[in-house]
């Protein structure tokens, strides 16, 4: 990996009557990545400091290694905490990933986050990211923030520029405005741009947008995307790794993670207007109709069905062979399908049996497959790891 | 969810009992030239008393400033009280941000390891109060140093400034008596703190001890998971002066020891409004701290890893712990460290005890990886392939079998423990 470059990051202003921000990544070779956030709406300005911008361009620069300098401010903690998330990265895919080495021309110390306990909330409109709005809005967590806004960020899929943006989130500041929390929505060119990393995710991305937008709160909060029990058998070291894309005057917090699917549908089932627009769809975008065929479709049914017997989303109808079907070598699946039946409630003792079948050949085959690999490593057919 | 199904616990007595709440009072006191802070526990039975008097006591110095919340020392104790199920009265003010925290660490262990921690307890504050530190004081760190590969590395990393802008500004160590050793051996702590005492001239920083209890008193009952909520409580009795505690992870990102150990998702999670826990070097496997560390011989020469052998002032270099380090000197091509008084032999490698690959997952995550990935070849390496080839996963028959006669003995020296009284 080559690690002798340097990428310089400028700061530009946004185009003309827009709010948001605007970088410009140079590269060591003389190529130029630029990456912008823009509100949609009104909304609050984006902080003076680049801490935010620098997240974004991390994941670019991680791929290479090598150094980042900020032309602007960066706070202390944001340089503490940008270089651990790359050391992290690196550190689980040496050949993937490089040590990035941050500089500013202006670190910024001894800044606070302001004293309040509030927060905006990433929400994709998936069922954890609806999980933890609730859990916030009803105080379900112990140290529950207070929400001062639904942050949606739009363009993280390369199709997402093909319905104007107020089509795009009627449903949802309509579903929002019953629950009181007003909507405010970010557009990024990021997939366009190729800036959205394909192991690590849009979650930089995401965090970026939360710290533009989160002026006068704490913390930003987004849902763990990973189950925390899949974490156990297939490890990824995006959700093994703190709090990171901090800074110190703003916190982006993963929140949640510890519900069983079930549970989380019970929480959201109880606020209806938001239970109705929830999407898991791998296939479609979270604000159109789920299409009821992949997977997630099919998990979130199954979620809604195991709690309360019913499916709140009219698109989505389970069938027992889609449940018997499900692929369970996906470890998400695997994982989001044993807390189904862990928590299961008045859902149907049919399903519940086929699902049980299901777990049951899934652990016996991860078995069988544990036992192959011993006796390969044993007879020295295979290395000692991994296993 | 919500609904505890009896058959997970022993009795309807246990499920009774985890409806009692635990009730904790704080005391800031000084006594025969000493900072002393207590944590008062009362409605658990431990070792047959009622009443746990937990103490942190700082030999030699007065006049550190009480904090103004008592998350940190909370913190230490909340694992065993979600241990016995039951939920946490605290007569004092948390922060708004240590609650959140804390109730998200208590979710994470239930949902990892729902066997040990039988429900998500509740926090019940007299107050939630906003603590800021105040805004343009510099942020200086006090860090935990035990003396082992971790923490001498995150010492020395930051002391040294090898970080640039991203390093902390240590002001002072901290190596807690009461940990690897127990407060009645004073002379072998000694011992422990003579063998760090030069790698803290060194770097020109003050080595404070703190001398506590709180493992001894019950909060070893959660231990390795209570291992850096206990270190975070000792170092937060400095918080009055320094708004960083740097503890040292245990494990790289990514590897899954989640409910095991003590990884850097949950350490982080110490942190409250006042006192920032930080969890360092998470980005760094053994082997690259040891090549971080081999310019500098003092540092070297001072690592202390074990905690089996009799003297805590040396390393035994048999024990697990030992020979994972001498494989990560070997993999950075130090294959005698003067860290150890011996060799490393082929004895020690095939001496060790795996069972299953739950006991084994340290060498391979932590040692094997790094050798294969560093290309060492030798009759050392040849014989832990060997071994490591040979452990049975974790659900057959014979790892089945020797893990349950472990943990049958492990809980009857528990339960023993629990019912001894003190003395």
């Amino acid at each position: 990996m080559d690690t002798g470059g340097m990428f310089v990051l400028d700061r530009v202003d946004p185009r003309q009557g827009a709010s948001g921000w605007e970088g410009h990544l140079q590269h060591p070779d003389g190529g130029t990545t630029t990456l912008g956030f823009q509100v949609i709406g009104d909304g609050p300005q984006p902080p003076d400091h680049c801490d935010g911008l620098a997240i974004a361009f991390l994941p670019l620069v991680m791929r290479r290694g090598g150094g980042l300098h900020v032309r602007g401010s960066l706070t202390r903690g944001a340089i503490r905490n940008l270089t651990e998330y790359a050391e992290a990265w690196a550190s689980w895919s040496p050949g993937g990933f490089g040590r990035v080495v941050i500089t500013a021309d202006a670190v910024l110390d001894g800044l606070r986050p302001p004293a309040c306990h509030e927060a905006v909330c990433a929400w994709s409109g998936s069922l954890k990211s609806t999980h933890t709005l609730v859990r916030h809005l009803d105080a379900l967590a112990p140290g529950a923030f207070r929400v001062r806004a639904a942050v949606r960020v739009l363009g993280l899929r390369p199709n997402s520029a093909s319905l104007s943006d107020a089509d795009t989130l009627r449903p949802s500041v309509e579903a929002l405005g019953i629950e009181g929390v007003p909507l405010l929505a970010v557009r990024t060119n990021a997939a366009t741009t190729g800036a959205i990393d394909r192991e690590i995710g849009p979650l930089p991305l995401v965090a970026a947008a939360l710290h533009m937008i989160g002026g006068g709160c704490s913390s930003g909060l987004h849902s763990r995307s990973w189950p925390l029990t899949a974490q156990l058998r297939y490890p990824r070291p995006g959700v093994a790794i703190q709090d990171l894309l901090c800074g110190d005057t703003f916190a982006v917090r993963a929140d949640g993670g510890a519900a069983t699917p079930p549970r989380m549908a019970a929480d959201v089932g109880r606020h209806r207007a938001l239970a109705r627009i929830v999407s898991d769809c791998r296939d479609r975008e979270r604000h159109e109709p789920p299409c009821g065929r992949c997977p997630a479709c099919d998990l979130l049914a199954l979620a809604f069905v195991a709690w309360c017997g019913d499916c709140p989303l009219p698109t989505l109808r389970l069938a027992a062979s889609r449940v018997a079907r499900l692929p369970f070598q996906d470890p998400v699946v695997s994982a989001e399908a044993e807390g189904i039946l862990e928590d299961w409630g008045r859902g149907p003792a049919s399903l519940r049996t086929i699902l049980r079948l299901r777990v049951g050949c899934s652990r016996l085959g991860i078995d069988v497959r544990d036992h192959w690999r011993w006796v390969c490593a044993a007879l020295g057919v295979s290395p000692p790891w991994p296993r | 969810m919500g609904v505890c199904s009896l058959g997970r616990f022993s009795s309807l007595a246990t499920v009774t009992a985890m409806l009692k709440p635990i009730h904790a009072w704080f005391e800031a006191t000084v006594e025969d030239g000493a900072e002393v802070r207590r944590l008062i526990l009362e409605g658990a039975p431990w070792r047959r008393q009622k009443r746990l008097d937990i103490w942190w006591r700082v030999p030699g110095v007065t006049g550190l400033p009480v904090p103004p919340v008592v998350d940190s020392l909370i913190a230490g104790h909340v694992l065993w009280a979600a241990r016995l199920g039951r939920d946490l009265v605290v007569h004092g003010p948390l922060s708004s941000g240590g609650m959140y925290n804390l109730g998200q660490l208590l979710e994470m262990r239930r949902r990892w390891s729902p066997a040990r921690y039988p429900r998500v307890i509740s926090l019940l504050p007299e107050s939630i109060v906003s603590a800021p530190r105040p805004e343009g004081v510099s942020n200086r760190a006090v860090a935990a140093c035990s003396g082992g590969l971790d923490s001498t590395f995150t010492v020395v990393r930051h002391a040294r400034r090898l970080a640039g802008d991203a390093s902390h500004d240590i002001a002072a160590l901290v190596i807690v008596h009461g940990f690897d050793v127990r407060i009645d051996q004073p002379e072998l702590f000694a011992g422990m703190r003579r063998r760090t005492e030069p790698l803290a001239a060194w770097l020109g920083l003050p080595l404070y001890t703190v001398v506590t209890n709180s493992k001894e008193m019950a909060g070893g009952w959660a231990w390795p998971h209570s291992a850096i909520p206990l270190t975070a409580a000792a170092l937060s009795i400095f918080s009055g002066f320094y708004g960083v505690g740097l503890v040292s992870a245990g494990a790289p990102h990514g590897v899954p020891r989640f409910g095991v150990s003590h990884p850097g998702i949950c350490d982080a999670l110490l942190t409250n409004d006042w006192f920032t826990v930080v969890s360092d070097g998470g980005g760094f496997g053994r082997s690259d701290k040891v090549e971080t560390l081999l310019p500098f011989p003092q540092a070297v020469k001072a690592i202390k890893t074990c905690w089996e052998g009799k003297d805590p002032a040396r390393n035994c270099g048999r024990c697990q712990k030992c020979v994972v380090t001498r494989l990560n000197f070997l993999a950075a091509g130090m294959p005698d460290p003067p860290c150890f008084d011996t060799p490393l032999e082929l004895a020690h490698v095939t001496g060790l005890p795996l069972p299953s690959m739950t006991a084994a997952q340290d060498l391979f995550r932590m040692c094997w990886n790094e050798l294969a990935s560093r290309g060492v070849e030798g009759p050392i390496v040849d014989v832990l392939r060997r071994r490591l080839s040979r452990v049975p996963p974790d659900r057959s028959l014979p790892a089945w079998w020797l893990t349950r006669r472990e943990r049958r003995l492990k809980r009857r020296q528990a339960s023993r423990e629990q019912r001894r009284p003190e003395g």
